[in-house]
Protein backbone atom coordinates (compact mmCIF):
# COMPACT_ATOMS: atom_id res chain seq x y z
CA UNK A 1 0.00 0.00 0.00
CA UNK A 2 1.55 3.07 -0.93
CA UNK A 3 2.23 6.18 1.89
CA UNK A 4 0.16 9.15 0.89
CA UNK A 5 2.35 12.57 1.25
CA UNK A 6 0.38 15.19 3.11
CA UNK A 7 1.17 18.22 1.40
CA UNK A 8 2.61 21.78 3.04
CA UNK A 9 -0.50 23.44 3.41
CA UNK A 10 -2.65 20.48 4.66
CA UNK A 11 -0.19 19.73 7.46
CA UNK A 12 -0.15 23.57 8.96
CA UNK A 13 -2.77 24.34 11.73
CA UNK A 14 -6.14 25.29 10.28
CA UNK A 15 -6.13 28.96 10.96
CA UNK A 16 -3.38 29.59 9.02
CA UNK A 17 -4.22 27.13 6.37
CA UNK A 18 -7.09 29.33 5.61
CA UNK A 19 -5.24 32.88 5.98
CA UNK A 20 -2.16 30.96 3.43
CA UNK A 21 -4.53 29.74 0.96
CA UNK A 22 -6.50 33.28 0.83
CA UNK A 23 -3.34 35.48 0.95
CA UNK A 24 -1.74 33.04 -2.40
CA UNK A 25 -5.23 33.39 -3.77
CA UNK A 26 -5.32 37.19 -3.64
CA UNK A 27 -1.36 37.31 -4.21
CA UNK A 28 -2.59 35.44 -7.24
CA UNK A 29 -5.62 37.24 -8.73
CA UNK A 30 -3.72 40.84 -7.92
CA UNK A 31 -0.26 39.64 -9.52
CA UNK A 32 -2.34 38.32 -12.99
CA UNK A 33 -4.37 41.55 -13.11
CA UNK A 34 -1.47 43.87 -12.57
CA UNK A 35 0.65 41.64 -15.13
CA UNK A 36 -2.11 41.52 -17.60
CA UNK A 37 -2.33 45.49 -17.82
CA UNK A 38 0.67 46.37 -17.68
CA UNK A 39 2.09 43.61 -19.94
CA UNK A 40 -0.20 42.01 -21.77
CA UNK A 41 1.42 40.52 -24.68
CA UNK A 42 4.82 39.11 -22.83
CA UNK A 43 2.68 37.66 -19.81
CA UNK A 44 0.11 36.08 -22.61
CA UNK A 45 3.14 34.74 -24.24
CA UNK A 46 5.09 33.64 -21.36
CA UNK A 47 2.61 31.83 -19.49
CA UNK A 48 1.54 29.75 -22.11
CA UNK A 49 5.07 29.20 -22.67
CA UNK A 50 6.01 27.94 -19.11
CA UNK A 51 2.57 26.71 -17.94
CA UNK A 52 0.57 24.85 -21.01
CA UNK A 53 1.91 21.64 -19.83
CA UNK A 54 2.41 21.87 -16.37
CA UNK A 55 -0.65 22.39 -15.96
CA UNK A 56 -2.25 20.06 -17.60
CA UNK A 57 -0.20 17.58 -16.34
CA UNK A 58 -0.98 18.57 -12.91
CA UNK A 59 -4.38 18.36 -13.74
CA UNK A 60 -4.47 14.92 -15.15
CA UNK A 61 -2.54 14.00 -12.49
CA UNK A 62 -5.05 15.62 -9.87
CA UNK A 63 -8.51 13.84 -12.30
CA UNK A 64 -6.54 10.49 -12.12
CA UNK A 65 -6.60 10.91 -8.55
CA UNK A 66 -9.93 11.30 -8.14
CA UNK A 67 -11.32 8.98 -10.38
CA UNK A 68 -12.74 5.69 -8.95
CA UNK A 69 -10.85 2.54 -9.61
CA UNK A 70 -13.70 0.91 -11.55
CA UNK A 71 -16.19 2.74 -13.35
CA UNK A 72 -18.98 0.20 -11.71
CA UNK A 73 -22.72 1.65 -12.42
CA UNK A 74 -21.33 4.63 -13.82
CA UNK A 75 -19.95 2.85 -16.99
CA UNK A 76 -22.55 4.92 -19.27
CA UNK A 77 -21.65 8.24 -17.70
CA UNK A 78 -17.65 7.65 -18.86
CA UNK A 79 -19.02 6.39 -21.89
CA UNK A 80 -20.97 9.28 -22.88
CA UNK A 81 -18.22 11.22 -21.51
CA UNK A 82 -15.03 9.57 -23.68
CA UNK A 83 -17.18 9.84 -26.46
CA UNK A 84 -17.92 13.06 -26.52
CA UNK A 85 -14.56 14.26 -25.27
CA UNK A 86 -12.80 12.42 -27.83
CA UNK A 87 -15.62 12.87 -31.34
CA UNK A 88 -15.65 16.67 -30.06
CA UNK A 89 -11.95 17.63 -29.96
CA UNK A 90 -11.27 15.62 -33.15
CA UNK A 91 -14.74 17.74 -34.99
CA UNK A 92 -12.90 20.96 -33.59
CA UNK A 93 -10.15 19.95 -35.03
CA UNK A 94 -11.24 19.31 -38.28
CA UNK A 95 -13.85 22.27 -38.70
CA UNK A 96 -11.37 25.19 -40.01
CA UNK A 97 -10.76 22.37 -43.09
CA UNK A 98 -14.36 21.97 -43.59
CA UNK A 99 -15.66 25.70 -42.89
CA UNK A 100 -12.59 26.45 -45.78
CA UNK A 101 -12.89 23.53 -48.20
CA UNK A 102 -16.90 23.23 -48.14
CA UNK A 103 -18.26 26.82 -48.83
CA UNK A 104 -22.00 25.01 -48.72
CA UNK A 105 -21.51 24.27 -45.39
CA UNK A 106 -19.45 27.56 -43.98
CA UNK A 107 -20.12 28.44 -40.76
CA UNK A 108 -23.22 26.66 -39.62
CA UNK A 109 -20.02 23.19 -39.18
CA UNK A 110 -19.38 25.86 -36.25
CA UNK A 111 -23.36 25.71 -35.48
CA UNK A 112 -23.27 22.26 -35.90
CA UNK A 113 -20.37 21.44 -33.77
CA UNK A 114 -21.82 24.35 -30.42
CA UNK A 115 -25.20 22.06 -31.06
CA UNK A 116 -23.12 18.92 -30.17
CA UNK A 117 -21.62 20.45 -27.68
CA UNK A 118 -24.94 21.38 -25.57
CA UNK A 119 -26.36 18.01 -26.02
CA UNK A 120 -23.63 16.42 -24.79
CA UNK A 121 -23.01 18.46 -22.11
CA UNK A 122 -27.25 18.30 -21.47
CA UNK A 123 -27.02 14.47 -21.75
CA UNK A 124 -24.33 14.59 -18.99
CA UNK A 125 -26.07 16.67 -16.53
CA UNK A 126 -29.24 14.30 -17.12
CA UNK A 127 -27.52 11.34 -16.11
CA UNK A 128 -26.01 12.80 -13.41
CA UNK A 129 -28.81 13.54 -12.05
CA UNK A 130 -29.57 10.35 -11.58
CA UNK A 131 -26.58 9.26 -9.62
CA UNK A 132 -26.15 10.16 -5.83
CA UNK A 133 -26.20 13.45 -4.65
CA UNK A 134 -29.58 13.38 -7.26
CA UNK A 135 -31.09 16.37 -7.96
CA UNK A 136 -33.49 17.35 -10.54
CA UNK A 137 -32.66 18.04 -14.26
CA UNK A 138 -36.08 18.12 -15.44
CA UNK A 139 -35.32 21.88 -16.89
CA UNK A 140 -32.20 20.94 -18.87
CA UNK A 141 -33.98 19.53 -22.02
CA UNK A 142 -35.79 22.83 -22.64
CA UNK A 143 -32.17 24.57 -21.57
CA UNK A 144 -30.75 22.61 -24.64
CA UNK A 145 -33.39 23.25 -27.05
CA UNK A 146 -33.25 27.25 -26.71
CA UNK A 147 -29.24 27.18 -26.35
CA UNK A 148 -29.26 25.11 -29.66
CA UNK A 149 -31.34 27.43 -31.55
CA UNK A 150 -28.97 30.84 -30.10
CA UNK A 151 -25.97 29.02 -31.54
CA UNK A 152 -27.88 28.68 -34.80
CA UNK A 153 -27.49 32.54 -34.67
CA UNK A 154 -24.62 33.35 -33.80
CA UNK A 155 -22.38 29.80 -35.11
CA UNK A 156 -19.00 31.42 -33.44
CA UNK A 157 -20.39 32.52 -30.49
CA UNK A 158 -19.82 28.87 -28.35
CA UNK A 159 -16.42 28.37 -29.20
CA UNK A 160 -15.96 32.07 -28.52
CA UNK A 161 -17.33 32.11 -24.52
CA UNK A 162 -15.67 29.39 -24.35
CA UNK A 163 -12.41 30.80 -24.30
CA UNK A 164 -13.05 33.44 -21.61
CA UNK A 165 -15.64 30.46 -19.54
CA UNK A 166 -12.59 27.79 -19.26
CA UNK A 167 -10.41 29.37 -17.26
CA UNK A 168 -13.61 30.16 -14.70
CA UNK A 169 -13.80 26.53 -14.75
CA UNK A 170 -11.10 26.76 -12.48
CA UNK A 171 -12.24 28.68 -10.07
CA UNK A 172 -15.83 26.18 -10.25
CA UNK A 173 -13.25 23.26 -9.85
CA UNK A 174 -11.33 24.82 -6.81
CA UNK A 175 -14.37 25.36 -5.26
CA UNK A 176 -15.79 21.62 -5.31
CA UNK A 177 -12.95 20.69 -4.00
CA UNK A 178 -12.84 23.22 -1.32
CA UNK A 179 -16.52 21.87 -0.44
CA UNK A 180 -15.07 18.46 0.04
CA UNK A 181 -11.62 18.79 1.51
CA UNK A 182 -12.11 21.88 3.47
CA UNK A 183 -15.37 22.56 3.65
CA UNK A 184 -15.14 25.25 6.61
CA UNK A 185 -13.33 27.50 3.63
CA UNK A 186 -15.81 27.47 1.37
CA UNK A 187 -17.93 30.61 2.48
CA UNK A 188 -14.15 32.60 2.95
CA UNK A 189 -13.48 31.17 -0.38
CA UNK A 190 -16.20 32.46 -2.17
CA UNK A 191 -16.33 35.92 -1.32
CA UNK A 192 -12.38 35.94 -2.06
CA UNK A 193 -13.37 34.67 -5.25
CA UNK A 194 -15.44 38.18 -6.18
CA UNK A 195 -12.31 39.45 -6.68
CA UNK A 196 -11.89 37.88 -9.95
CA UNK A 197 -15.02 39.84 -11.62
CA UNK A 198 -13.65 43.05 -9.35
CA UNK A 199 -10.37 43.02 -11.50
CA UNK A 200 -12.13 42.15 -14.36
CA UNK A 201 -14.11 45.64 -13.80
CA UNK A 202 -10.80 47.62 -12.68
CA UNK A 203 -9.13 46.26 -16.32
CA UNK A 204 -12.80 47.48 -18.00
CA UNK A 205 -12.20 51.09 -16.31
CA UNK A 206 -8.31 51.41 -17.13
CA UNK A 207 -8.35 49.48 -20.52
CA UNK A 208 -12.01 50.36 -22.64
CA UNK A 209 -10.48 52.89 -24.54
CA UNK A 210 -6.88 51.71 -24.47
CA UNK A 211 -5.46 52.16 -27.80
CA UNK A 212 -3.87 49.11 -30.35
CA UNK A 213 -1.62 46.71 -28.66
CA UNK A 214 2.00 47.16 -29.67
CA UNK A 215 3.23 44.83 -32.36
CA UNK A 216 6.35 43.50 -30.84
CA UNK A 217 8.12 44.06 -27.22
CA UNK A 218 10.62 42.01 -25.35
CA UNK A 219 9.08 39.13 -25.53
CA UNK A 220 7.96 38.88 -29.17
CA UNK A 221 11.38 40.29 -30.41
CA UNK A 222 12.99 37.51 -28.50
CA UNK A 223 10.88 34.85 -30.50
CA UNK A 224 11.75 36.56 -33.73
CA UNK A 225 9.34 36.13 -36.53
CA UNK A 226 7.85 33.49 -35.11
CA UNK A 227 5.07 35.20 -33.09
CA UNK A 228 2.33 37.81 -33.83
CA UNK A 229 0.52 40.05 -31.33
CA UNK A 230 -1.89 39.47 -34.14
CA UNK A 231 -2.23 35.81 -32.82
CA UNK A 232 -3.20 36.88 -29.16
CA UNK A 233 -6.27 39.36 -30.56
CA UNK A 234 -7.43 36.83 -32.58
CA UNK A 235 -7.73 34.36 -29.92
CA UNK A 236 -8.89 36.91 -27.48
CA UNK A 237 -11.70 37.46 -30.23
CA UNK A 238 -11.21 40.72 -30.96
CA UNK A 239 -12.28 39.73 -34.38
CA UNK A 240 -15.91 39.08 -33.21
CA UNK A 241 -16.27 42.13 -30.74
CA UNK A 242 -15.32 45.41 -32.78
CA UNK A 243 -16.66 47.98 -30.17
CA UNK A 244 -14.24 46.38 -27.59
CA UNK A 245 -10.75 47.47 -27.28
CA UNK A 246 -8.36 44.52 -27.96
CA UNK A 247 -5.80 45.62 -25.47
CA UNK A 248 -8.75 44.99 -23.08
CA UNK A 249 -9.83 41.92 -24.44
CA UNK A 250 -6.28 40.54 -24.75
CA UNK A 251 -5.28 41.39 -20.68
CA UNK A 252 -8.45 39.93 -19.48
CA UNK A 253 -7.83 36.81 -21.29
CA UNK A 254 -4.38 36.61 -20.00
CA UNK A 255 -5.76 37.42 -16.57
CA UNK A 256 -8.19 34.76 -16.80
CA UNK A 257 -5.58 32.09 -18.38
CA UNK A 258 -2.73 32.99 -15.27
CA UNK A 259 -5.36 32.68 -12.55
CA UNK A 260 -6.29 29.51 -14.56
CA UNK A 261 -3.12 28.69 -14.31
CA UNK A 262 -2.07 29.63 -10.66
CA UNK A 263 -5.14 27.13 -9.91
CA UNK A 264 -4.16 24.17 -11.24
CA UNK A 265 -0.35 24.50 -10.48
CA UNK A 266 -0.17 25.92 -7.17
CA UNK A 267 -3.46 25.81 -5.82
CA UNK A 268 -5.54 22.56 -6.21
CA UNK A 269 -2.04 20.69 -5.97
CA UNK A 270 -1.88 22.53 -2.85
CA UNK A 271 -5.03 21.20 -1.18
CA UNK A 272 -6.64 18.63 -3.39
CA UNK A 273 -3.95 16.19 -3.54
CA UNK A 274 -3.87 13.88 -0.94
CA UNK A 275 0.20 12.65 -2.37
CA UNK A 276 2.55 13.68 -4.13
CA UNK A 277 2.18 14.34 -7.71
CA UNK A 278 4.66 11.61 -8.49
CA UNK A 279 3.18 8.75 -6.11
CA UNK A 280 1.15 7.41 -9.23
CA UNK A 281 0.57 4.06 -6.50
CA UNK A 282 -1.91 6.66 -4.53
CA UNK A 283 -4.07 6.88 -7.98
CA UNK A 284 -7.20 4.77 -7.00
CA UNK A 285 -6.60 3.10 -10.82
CA UNK A 286 -3.12 2.05 -9.95
CA UNK A 287 -4.36 -0.10 -6.73
CA UNK A 288 -6.40 -3.07 -9.27
CA UNK A 289 -2.83 -4.40 -9.66
CA UNK A 290 0.93 -4.19 -10.95
CA UNK A 291 -0.45 -3.50 -14.89
CA UNK A 292 -2.92 -0.91 -13.55
CA UNK A 293 0.12 0.34 -11.61
CA UNK A 294 2.60 0.45 -14.47
CA UNK A 295 -0.26 1.63 -17.36
CA UNK A 296 -0.77 4.66 -14.81
CA UNK A 297 2.96 5.31 -14.42
CA UNK A 298 3.42 5.10 -17.93
CA UNK A 299 1.03 7.51 -18.89
CA UNK A 300 1.83 9.65 -16.33
CA UNK A 301 5.68 9.57 -17.84
CA UNK A 302 4.62 10.34 -21.09
CA UNK A 303 2.57 13.49 -20.02
CA UNK A 304 5.40 14.05 -18.28
CA UNK A 305 7.86 13.80 -21.83
CA UNK A 306 4.55 15.67 -24.00
CA UNK A 307 5.46 19.00 -21.33
CA UNK A 308 9.01 18.51 -22.47
CA UNK A 309 8.07 18.38 -26.12
CA UNK A 310 5.63 21.15 -25.95
CA UNK A 311 8.35 23.34 -24.48
CA UNK A 312 10.86 22.43 -27.50
CA UNK A 313 8.13 23.05 -30.00
CA UNK A 314 7.48 26.51 -28.44
CA UNK A 315 10.90 27.58 -29.03
CA UNK A 316 11.13 26.43 -32.13
CA UNK A 317 8.10 27.80 -33.81
CA UNK A 318 6.10 29.63 -31.00
CA UNK A 319 2.66 30.17 -33.43
CA UNK A 320 2.48 27.14 -34.70
CA UNK A 321 2.72 25.46 -31.32
CA UNK A 322 0.12 27.68 -30.17
CA UNK A 323 -2.10 27.09 -32.49
CA UNK A 324 -1.91 23.20 -32.67
CA UNK A 325 -1.93 23.87 -28.63
CA UNK A 326 -5.04 25.47 -28.09
CA UNK A 327 -6.65 22.80 -30.78
CA UNK A 328 -5.90 19.99 -29.00
CA UNK A 329 -6.50 21.96 -25.54
CA UNK A 330 -10.04 21.72 -26.38
CA UNK A 331 -9.36 17.91 -24.84
CA UNK A 332 -8.83 19.03 -21.50
CA UNK A 333 -11.12 22.22 -22.04
CA UNK A 334 -14.09 19.33 -22.57
CA UNK A 335 -12.90 16.39 -19.99
CA UNK A 336 -13.13 19.33 -17.28
CA UNK A 337 -17.08 19.37 -17.75
CA UNK A 338 -17.81 15.76 -17.03
CA UNK A 339 -15.56 15.69 -13.80
CA UNK A 340 -17.21 19.02 -12.56
CA UNK A 341 -20.53 17.18 -12.41
CA UNK A 342 -19.15 14.61 -10.85
CA UNK A 343 -17.95 16.81 -8.33
CA UNK A 344 -21.12 18.22 -8.13
CA UNK B 1 -29.57 37.14 -38.74
CA UNK B 2 -33.30 36.96 -39.46
CA UNK B 3 -34.99 40.27 -39.93
CA UNK B 4 -37.22 42.23 -37.80
CA UNK B 5 -40.35 41.42 -39.64
CA UNK B 6 -38.98 37.77 -38.80
CA UNK B 7 -38.65 38.40 -35.24
CA UNK B 8 -42.02 40.13 -35.41
CA UNK B 9 -43.66 37.40 -36.86
CA UNK B 10 -41.96 34.63 -34.06
CA UNK B 11 -42.65 36.62 -31.12
CA UNK B 12 -46.23 36.64 -32.46
CA UNK B 13 -46.39 33.05 -33.62
CA UNK B 14 -45.14 32.32 -30.20
CA UNK B 15 -47.74 34.18 -28.47
CA UNK B 16 -50.69 32.70 -30.10
CA UNK B 17 -48.74 29.25 -29.57
CA UNK B 18 -48.58 29.61 -26.31
CA UNK B 19 -52.43 30.52 -26.04
CA UNK B 20 -53.47 27.67 -28.24
CA UNK B 21 -51.59 25.07 -26.29
CA UNK B 22 -51.79 26.24 -22.84
CA UNK B 23 -55.74 25.97 -23.38
CA UNK B 24 -55.39 22.29 -25.05
CA UNK B 25 -53.14 21.77 -21.94
CA UNK B 26 -55.20 23.16 -18.95
CA UNK B 27 -58.03 20.35 -20.33
CA UNK B 28 -56.38 17.78 -21.27
CA UNK B 29 -53.21 17.50 -19.25
CA UNK B 30 -54.23 14.77 -16.20
CA UNK B 31 -55.82 16.05 -13.28
CA UNK B 32 -52.88 14.76 -11.05
CA UNK B 33 -50.83 18.19 -12.23
CA UNK B 34 -51.97 20.88 -9.81
CA UNK B 35 -53.30 24.05 -12.24
CA UNK B 36 -50.40 26.22 -11.93
CA UNK B 37 -47.86 23.28 -13.73
CA UNK B 38 -50.97 22.67 -16.32
CA UNK B 39 -50.41 26.35 -16.78
CA UNK B 40 -47.35 26.86 -16.56
CA UNK B 41 -46.61 23.85 -18.95
CA UNK B 42 -48.50 26.10 -22.47
CA UNK B 43 -45.68 28.55 -21.80
CA UNK B 44 -42.62 26.77 -21.06
CA UNK B 45 -42.77 23.64 -23.10
CA UNK B 46 -43.14 26.40 -26.21
CA UNK B 47 -40.38 28.45 -24.96
CA UNK B 48 -38.20 25.33 -25.45
CA UNK B 49 -39.01 24.20 -28.76
CA UNK B 50 -40.18 27.52 -30.77
CA UNK B 51 -37.07 29.08 -31.67
CA UNK B 52 -35.54 25.66 -32.30
CA UNK B 53 -38.38 24.96 -35.02
CA UNK B 54 -38.55 28.77 -36.52
CA UNK B 55 -34.20 29.46 -35.84
CA UNK B 56 -32.97 25.79 -36.41
CA UNK B 57 -34.69 24.27 -38.91
CA UNK B 58 -34.85 26.49 -41.38
CA UNK B 59 -31.33 26.62 -41.73
CA UNK B 60 -31.49 22.88 -42.49
CA UNK B 61 -34.02 22.67 -44.78
CA UNK B 62 -34.25 24.79 -48.00
CA UNK B 63 -37.03 27.04 -49.19
CA UNK B 64 -38.10 24.11 -51.72
CA UNK B 65 -38.54 21.60 -48.95
CA UNK B 66 -41.06 23.13 -46.91
CA UNK B 67 -42.60 19.66 -46.90
CA UNK B 68 -40.19 18.06 -45.14
CA UNK B 69 -39.36 21.19 -42.81
CA UNK B 70 -43.16 20.69 -41.31
CA UNK B 71 -42.85 17.26 -41.25
CA UNK B 72 -39.56 17.20 -39.02
CA UNK B 73 -40.31 20.25 -37.19
CA UNK B 74 -43.93 19.22 -36.01
CA UNK B 75 -42.65 15.67 -35.14
CA UNK B 76 -39.60 17.53 -33.14
CA UNK B 77 -41.77 19.69 -31.59
CA UNK B 78 -44.60 17.35 -29.83
CA UNK B 79 -41.89 14.03 -29.29
CA UNK B 80 -39.52 17.24 -28.03
CA UNK B 81 -41.98 18.38 -25.49
CA UNK B 82 -43.07 15.47 -24.16
CA UNK B 83 -39.75 14.06 -23.38
CA UNK B 84 -39.34 17.62 -21.86
CA UNK B 85 -43.20 17.10 -19.75
CA UNK B 86 -42.03 13.96 -18.59
CA UNK B 87 -38.71 14.99 -17.33
CA UNK B 88 -39.65 18.32 -15.54
CA UNK B 89 -43.02 17.26 -13.59
CA UNK B 90 -43.26 13.20 -13.92
CA UNK B 91 -40.22 11.99 -13.39
CA UNK B 92 -38.89 11.50 -9.96
CA UNK B 93 -42.09 14.12 -8.90
CA UNK B 94 -45.39 12.22 -8.94
CA UNK B 95 -46.11 8.49 -8.25
CA UNK B 96 -45.75 6.83 -11.64
CA UNK B 97 -49.38 5.97 -13.64
CA UNK B 98 -49.15 4.38 -16.58
CA UNK B 99 -52.49 5.73 -17.76
CA UNK B 100 -52.33 9.42 -16.67
CA UNK B 101 -48.91 9.54 -18.23
CA UNK B 102 -50.65 8.01 -21.88
CA UNK B 103 -53.12 10.97 -21.19
CA UNK B 104 -50.26 13.71 -20.53
CA UNK B 105 -48.59 12.49 -23.24
CA UNK B 106 -51.48 12.71 -25.53
CA UNK B 107 -52.56 15.79 -24.61
CA UNK B 108 -49.13 17.19 -25.78
CA UNK B 109 -49.14 15.90 -29.08
CA UNK B 110 -53.32 17.35 -29.44
CA UNK B 111 -51.69 20.74 -27.83
CA UNK B 112 -49.18 20.56 -30.87
CA UNK B 113 -51.20 19.46 -33.43
CA UNK B 114 -54.08 22.18 -32.97
CA UNK B 115 -51.39 24.92 -32.35
CA UNK B 116 -49.93 23.58 -35.84
CA UNK B 117 -53.31 23.37 -37.60
CA UNK B 118 -54.35 27.48 -36.44
CA UNK B 119 -50.80 28.08 -37.62
CA UNK B 120 -51.19 26.81 -41.09
CA UNK B 121 -54.91 28.49 -41.35
CA UNK B 122 -53.23 32.36 -39.93
CA UNK B 123 -50.38 31.28 -42.93
CA UNK B 124 -52.44 30.60 -46.01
Amino acid sequence: MAVTTPSLLVSAPPDRIGRGFAVGFLMLVGAAAGLSVYLPLSVAFGAVFLFAGPHNLLEFRYVLGRLPARAGRLWSFFLWSGVGIVGLTLAYAVLPWVVTTMPRIGLQGYAVWSMALIWWVCGLIWQRSQTNPRFDAGWVWAVACFLTAGVWLKPLALPLTAVYLHPLMALWLLDREIARSRPEWKRGYRVIALTVPLAILLMWSQLREAPELPGADQITIAFGPTVRAETLTEHAGAWALPGISPYFLVATHTFLELVHYGIWVVLIPAIGLRSAPWDWNAIPAARRGPRWSRAIGALLLLSLLLVGVLWVCFGIDYESTRRIYFTIAMLHVLAEIPFLLRMV
Amino acid sequence: MPSTDYWQSMLLGYLITVLIETSVLWWGLSRRHPPHVRLWAGVWLTAGTYPFVWLVFPALFPAGERGWYLFTAETFAPACEAWMFWGAFVRHRIAPEGTATRRDMLAIVAANLCSFLVGTQITV
